[in-house]
């Protein structure tokens, strides 16, 4: 199953990546976490006689949503594009005519959206860490190191992939319903950006590892639910019966 | 003779529609068989049922042994399928050869196999000069034979192609219809052809079924179909001379002809059993000093036929 799913893979994403928008989506995620990142950490330190720990928390929770939240846009948008792309480009049909099971079918196209965004995702958090971490060294070396601690390091390597999950399941299930890869694009990030918010909000109140520890078992779980659901939507009659 | 393609009561139900109605139907190994049906006829869903694209409602297809509810993974891998406007469904964003590579690889083809065999699809059809091209570039006639590279990638056992020459100019069908059928000779692979073309079901089927309204109405040899619904045909004569007039008067005094007309300048007359009639009619005219330059039948429109076929169950 992941042999065939990642020869897919393979293939979607090259194709995936001769969009533009999807090419740039990488360089607005790093320019827009990276600026941000600096500019905070410079406004916070001029502000003048800040107190380390206060500091260090809400710049980590600051960042912390940034650099999670923001590399999303690439699975959504990937998703958007080989799963409705291709209904819109009528490549479907063929791809659904090979001895490919469902289960290949959609554990290649997640494979797709989630692999690229995690790169993203975790070469733009080490550019993020440093940038940070650099204006704080030539600010206020007395701070030596602000983010991330070891929590939020964690955090920001684990959660990516469970929202990367929750963000293409539900990518799945739109797409069924959109015509165009705009138009699930637009559904997409209306939809699954704030419900990610809010569930990150949890995590935001800095309640430690436990509530990490549940907090992430619980979208562990609402990821299989939707994984279950995109399974038995992107399946191949009711995608033709609907693409007509 | 071994059934490639079974077909017991098939039906299947759109939100509204009965799109295919209780068709059954055998196909035999290696045959060519023509699908024969208008526009909505319910062609285009049978294939896809077949293709385990859509489950059917109601009844079973059955493909050399394999269920296509029980077993569709088998079924997927020993068929083709051409898609109904096959032309659009190649990826732009890939070369055509890799476009055939990565289906290539999804049917599994053993990978020391695959280039040859895409080199050898691509030179018979003639795509080889434009092989690293996207689709995107080519026109409707090279999509298309690309769709049919695509079908054949695995050397199927059994081939569904749905319209293969429908958006193609008359040269481009022609040369669509030669590689079937040549491809067809080895008589190994089972050809399942749709289409709405009376004309390519003479030209390349070995035996058709017409369907109307979701409805298997007929199923035979595509002469005897012919023969059985289509007996009154129309001729047209055009003679060297103007003598219209006297050429009318000889064919209608040797009593063959229904009916006898001119029309501009040619004589056109309907008459049944023409492969016995039409040469003792071109005697006659012969014999009367008549200079014939061309006879030819006037094939009526399809839809004719249909109508005959329709009415006459
Ligand atoms: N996905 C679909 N949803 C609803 N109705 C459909 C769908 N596909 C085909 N139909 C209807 O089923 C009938 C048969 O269509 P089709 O099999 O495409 O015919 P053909 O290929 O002979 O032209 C038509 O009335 C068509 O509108
Ligand atoms: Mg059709």
């Amino acid at each position: 199953m992941w042999k065939k799913a990642w020869f897919m893979a393979q293939t979607e994403m090259r194709m995936v990546f001769k969009s533009r928008q999807v090419r740039m989506i990488p360089i607005i995620v790093v320019i827009m976490s990276v600026a941000f990142g600096g500019i905070m950490t410079w406004l916070m330190l001029s502000s003048g006689g800040i107190d380390a720990a206060l500091f260090s928390v809400t710049l980590g929770s600051i960042m912390g949503a940034v650099v999670i939240m923001l590399p999303l846009m690439l699975p959504i948008l990937i998703a958007a594009d080989s799963i409705v792309g291709e209904k819109e480009r009528h490549t479907l049909v063929p791809l659904l005519a090979t001895p490919l099971t469902d289960g290949e079918l959609l554990l290649g196209k997640f494979l797709t959206a989630m692999i690229p965004g995690l790169l993203v995702a975790y070469g733009n958090l080490a550019l993020a860490v440093l940038v940070v971490n650099g204006v704080v060294f030539f600010m206020a070396p007395q701070f030596l190191w602000v983010w991330p601690d070891l929590l939020s390091l964690v955090q920001a390597i684990i959660l990516p992939i469970l929202f990367a999950i929750l963000a293409v399941g539900l990518m799945v299930i739109i797409s069924g319903r959109a015509n165009t890869v705009y138009e699930a694009y637009q559904t997409g990030g209306i939809l699954i950006l704030p419900a990610m918010v809010f569930a990150y909000s949890g995590f935001l109140l800095g309640l430690g590892w436990l509530i990490f520890v549940i907090g992430s078992i619980i979208i562990l779980f609402v990821d299989f639910i939707l994984f279950r659901i995109a399974l038995r939507l992107f399946n191949r009659d009711p995608l033709i019966t609907r693409t007509g | 003779m071994t059934t490639s393609i079974e077909m017991v009561d098939l039906t299947k139900e759109f939100a509204k529609i009965r799109a295919v109605d209780n068709v059954s139907l055998d196909v035999r190994r290696g045959e060519v068989f023509g699908f024969l049906g208008p526009n909505a006829a319910g062609k285009s869903t049978t294939v896809k049922v077949a293709a385990t694209l859509l489950v059917p409602s109601k009844g079973s297809i059955v493909i050399e042994g394999y269920d296509v509810l029980e077993q569709p993974v088998e079924v997927r891998s020993i068929i083709g399928l051409l898609p109904e406007d096959g032309a659009s469904t190649h990826y732009d964003r890939l070369s055509a050869y890799k476009n055939l590579e990565y289906f290539g690889r999804l049917y599994d083809v053993p990978e020391e196999t695959l280039e040859n065999r895409i080199d050898e699809l691509l030179e018979f059809l003639e795509l080889s000069d434009r092989k690293d091209d996207s689709p995107a570039t080519y026109s409707t006639g090279l999509k298309q034979k690309l769709s049919i590279a695509r079908s054949m990638i695995h050397n199927p056992q059994v081939v569904f192609l749905d319209e293969p020459t429908s958006s193609l100019d008359p040269i481009m069908s022609k040369r669509v219809r030669e590689f079937i059928d040549t491809q067809a000779e080895g008589g190994t692979q089972t050809f399942f052809l749709c289409t709405h073309l009376l004309s390519e079901v003479e030209a390349l089927c070995d035996r058709v079924g017409f369907i109307s309204k979701g409805k298997l109405v007929e199923v035979g040899r595509p002469k005897e179909l012919r023969r059985k619904f289509w007996t009154l045909r129309t001729y047209e004569i055009q003679l060297t001379d103007s003598n219209l007039q006297k050429s009318g008067e000889i064919i209608t005094s040797t009593g063959l002809a229904k009916s006898v007309k001119i029309e501009g300048s040619r004589i056109v007359f309907e008459l049944e059993n023409a492969e016995t009639k039409n040469p003792q009619i071109v005697r006659a005219l012969v014999e009367s000093g008549m200079n014939i330059i061309e006879l030819r039948e006037r094939v009526p429109d399809l839809d004719a036929v249909y109508q005959k076929v329709i009415g006459g169950n």
